[in-house]
């Protein structure tokens, strides 16, 4: 798919619509998610006290994030660790390759990290040198298709297993070995998957929580991936933001609580680790050097602000599952790393409005991802909010200005709004079948007056039958 | 960290000590303030007393994860049931297990040639048998310590990975286990558990929640065991 971007949206929308791959792939998200999610919640007591209870411990967490960063630095250096800090993309990437060659590294075994992709670490890793692997399945085979990831979560979500199959025939020496089946396909990876764990030299993790009170960072996976990423290789490089800091291992337990069950509709995810520091002398395995590297990139300015909500976001991926527009686009519509609700509001807010100008509206208010969201985020207004900033500041083309300006005119204007309606039932009934965009269903004047006229007639002349 | 690569490592952390004081200082400046805040979080469990639960009710959720659940009366019984589980399923000889559950005996009553981790860990053998600190109920999860004994890779290197659980180190949800691994507060019953908590270093570089055998659904969302780590996880309730 051409990628121009998060500004791209439109023209790239169109293409995944056409793309009738991606409709398949994408069908099959759309149904496991929504359903497994809503099992899991089905089987706890209370899920909204759950959702209660992260959203309190994270509050507290961003009402002292200062003090609990420091607290954070101090315990993970007590414990042999190191603390680095980045204000940009660059100097978390500078930082990573200065440790990469301190340690004399070559080979770099990564786990699935948000931040990492915020970053684009693997290209500027690449392009100094490194040889970088990735070892998420699904990440593992975007890095084949050299792709961006298209969810939060399952990064090839876009792939069936035709095109993954497609991309280890080309890229593996296979052999007599077969790939028909999934299970063939998750079989080949981990094969050449286990030769890049024990042969690395570090391994780069994310983190999802980072625990103030003992220096620890925690680590969730289903695979496997991130923990032999973590405990094999010699120096373990930890790429992480500075929102993601809480105060003690039970309020990080209150997030874990949520974040599971709102991504996979697993209770539990297969894998929930904890690291503290390097291994100490009596420790037979661990890496020699432990290090976390702290990424602002634009959420200190979101601290205080009307976005600062958007802190909360635990990157589960719900929004993404249960978006009417995501689920029928897919990721890379969306033109950088973060796509659905919580990457229409990220995206402008990392990367300048100016330069995601259509995300803000790549949204039908629905409500969904406001209901679904584990941290209470509330996505909708938040893109409300962007969209009156685009207007305030005239950034939107002409005719989005003039068709709002129309608008305000007919809503201001009873007679002509009446008049309006009116024309408006005329066209819709006369335009044709073939006219309409074939991914959208023609929409049809229902009964033979308007909303209008059957409010003002009363409910004796058919308001009770009027528009479903 | 050999002492060259220590003033390297220094240098380095000069660097980015002006990013430091630029992120602190705008997160000081923006953050509200902390005192008008009300702590809104209503914990179920209002006590600082642990809950322990039952061994049962942690079987059903374990299994309700993938992983196999069986019972064992002793730690030798155990490890007799993992030579069993290990013939039946042709799981391949021989499996490597933590050495302090050999030295508590158990090991040398069941025949098996049980191989004990060399200095270097990597790789394990196709089984991993190591212990639990305790299981958490209310997710069916093994909390895995990684020690001396216990190399935390192990978790992740085996084919199948056997973890056995004292029946009475089962608490309700992770405050309990938390409570209990910073307090060490076992259950006096358990002489082999108080036997590693005193051999235990105060930090453990890692601790792992375990909730059933690796897997992945990253392919067209359709669930397969055995991605990365531990093709099968089997939990034995032992006491």
């Amino acid at each position: 798919m051409n990628n121009n971007g998060a500004n791209g949206f439109a023209a790239q929308s169109r293409q995944a619509l056409d793309d009738p791959a991606l409709q398949s792939a994408l069908g099959h998200a759309q149904s496991g998610f929504v359903k497994k999610r809503a099992q899991a919640i089905a089987m706890v007591d209370d899920f909204e006290r759950l959702k209660a209870n992260a959203q309190a411990a994270k509050r507290q967490a961003l009402a002292n994030l200062a003090p609990l960063l420091e607290q954070f630095e101090q315990n993970l250096v007590r414990n042999g660790g190191e603390v680095h800090w980045a204000q940009s993309p660059q100097e978390l990437n500078a930082t990573v390759m200065a440790i990469a060659r301190n340690a004399n590294a070559r080979r770099i075994i990564k786990g699935k990290s948000m931040i990492g992709e915020e970053c684009d670490l693997n290209a500027a890793l690449e392009s100094a040198g490194f040889d970088v692997v990735e070892s998420d399945l699904g990440e593992y085979i975007i890095q084949l298709a050299k792709e961006p990831p298209s969810h939060i979560i399952a990064p090839a979500i876009h792939k069936t297993r035709q095109q993954v199959a497609e991309l280890f025939r080309q890229y593996h020496a296979l052999g007599e070995r077969g790939l028909d089946a999934i299970s063939d396909l998750v079989g080949e990876a981990r094969t050449v998957l286990r030769e890049a764990f024990l042969t690395a030299d570090i391994g780069i993790t994310g983190a999802n929580v980072l625990v103030a009170e003992n220096g620890s960072i925690a680590l969730v996976t289903n695979e496997g991936n991130g923990d032999l990423s973590a405990t094999l290789p010699r120096v373990h490089i930890v790429v992480t933001s500075i929102e993601k800091v809480v105060a003690s291992m039970e309020d990080a337990s209150l997030i874990l609580e949520v974040l599971a069950r709102s991504a996979t509709g697993q209770h539990m995810s297969a894998y929930t680790s904890f690291y503290s520091g390097p291994r100490q002398a009596q420790d037979p395995d661990g890496p020699d050097q432990f290090h976390v590297i702290l990424l602002d990139n634009g959420r200190s300015e979101m601290l205080g602000s009307p976005f600062e909500p958007m802190l909360n976001c635990i990157k589960c991926g719900a929004c993404l599952n249960h978006c009417p527009v995501y689920t029928n686009v897919g990721g890379h519509a969306y033109g950088w790393v973060y796509p659905g609700p919580m990457g229409s509001v990220l995206t402008p807010l990392l990367q300048g409005l100016e330069t995601a100008l259509p995300l803000p509206n790549a949204s039908t208010f629905c409500g969904r991802c406001e209901e679904v969201c584990p941290m209470g985020i509330p996505l909708p207004d938040l893109l409300r909010q962007l969209r009156a900033q685009q207007y305030e500041q005239t950034r939107e083309p002409r005719r989005w200005r003039w068709g709002l300006g129309l608008y305000s005119w007919l809503s201001r204007h009873p007679r002509a709004f009446a008049w309006s309606l009116r024309l408006s039932r005329a066209v819709l009934r006369w335009v044709p079948q073939r006219a309409w965009p074939k991914q959208r269903t023609p929409i049809r004047p229902s009964g033979d007056t308007t909303f209008l006229e059957q409010w003002r007639n009363g409910p004796k002349n058919g308001a009770q039958n009027g528009p479903q | 960290m050999d002492r060259k690569m220590a003033r390297k490592m220094d240098r380095n952390k000069v660097s980015d000590s002006h990013a430091r004081y630029q992120i602190l200082a705008k997160l000081r400046a923006r953050a509200r303030d902390p005192s008008t805040m009300r702590n809104s979080r209503q914990t179920s469990q209002k006590s600082l007393s642990i809950q322990y639960q039952s061994a049962d009710e942690f079987a059903a959720a374990a299994s309700r994860n993938g992983a196999l659940v069986a019972f064992a009366a002793s730690e030798q019984d155990a490890l007799q049931t993992v030579k069993t589980l290990s013939e039946e399923n042709e799981w391949r000889q021989p499996p490597t297990i933590a050495p302090a559950l050999l030295e508590s005996g158990a090991g040398r009553h069941t025949h098996t040639p049980w191989r004990s981790p060399s200095a270097n860990p990597k790789p394990v053998g196709s089984v991993a048998i190591t212990r639990a600190f305790c299981g958490i109920q209310d997710t069916g999860t093994l909390l895995c310590l990684a020690t001396a004994e216990q190399p935390g890779s192990w978790n992740f290197l085996a084919e199948h990975h056997v973890v056995l659980l004292d029946k009475d180190c089962i608490v309700r949800g992770k405050a309990d286990a938390w409570r209990l691994l910073t307090q060490k507060q076992l259950p006096q019953k358990q002489l082999a558990q108080k036997q590693l908590a005193q051999k235990q270093p105060a930090r453990h570089w890692a601790i792992h929640l375990i909730s059933g055998p690796s897997r992945t659904a990253d392919i067209e969302q359709t669930i397969q065991l055995g991605a990365h780590g531990p093709r099968t996880l089997t939990v034995i309730l032992v006491g």
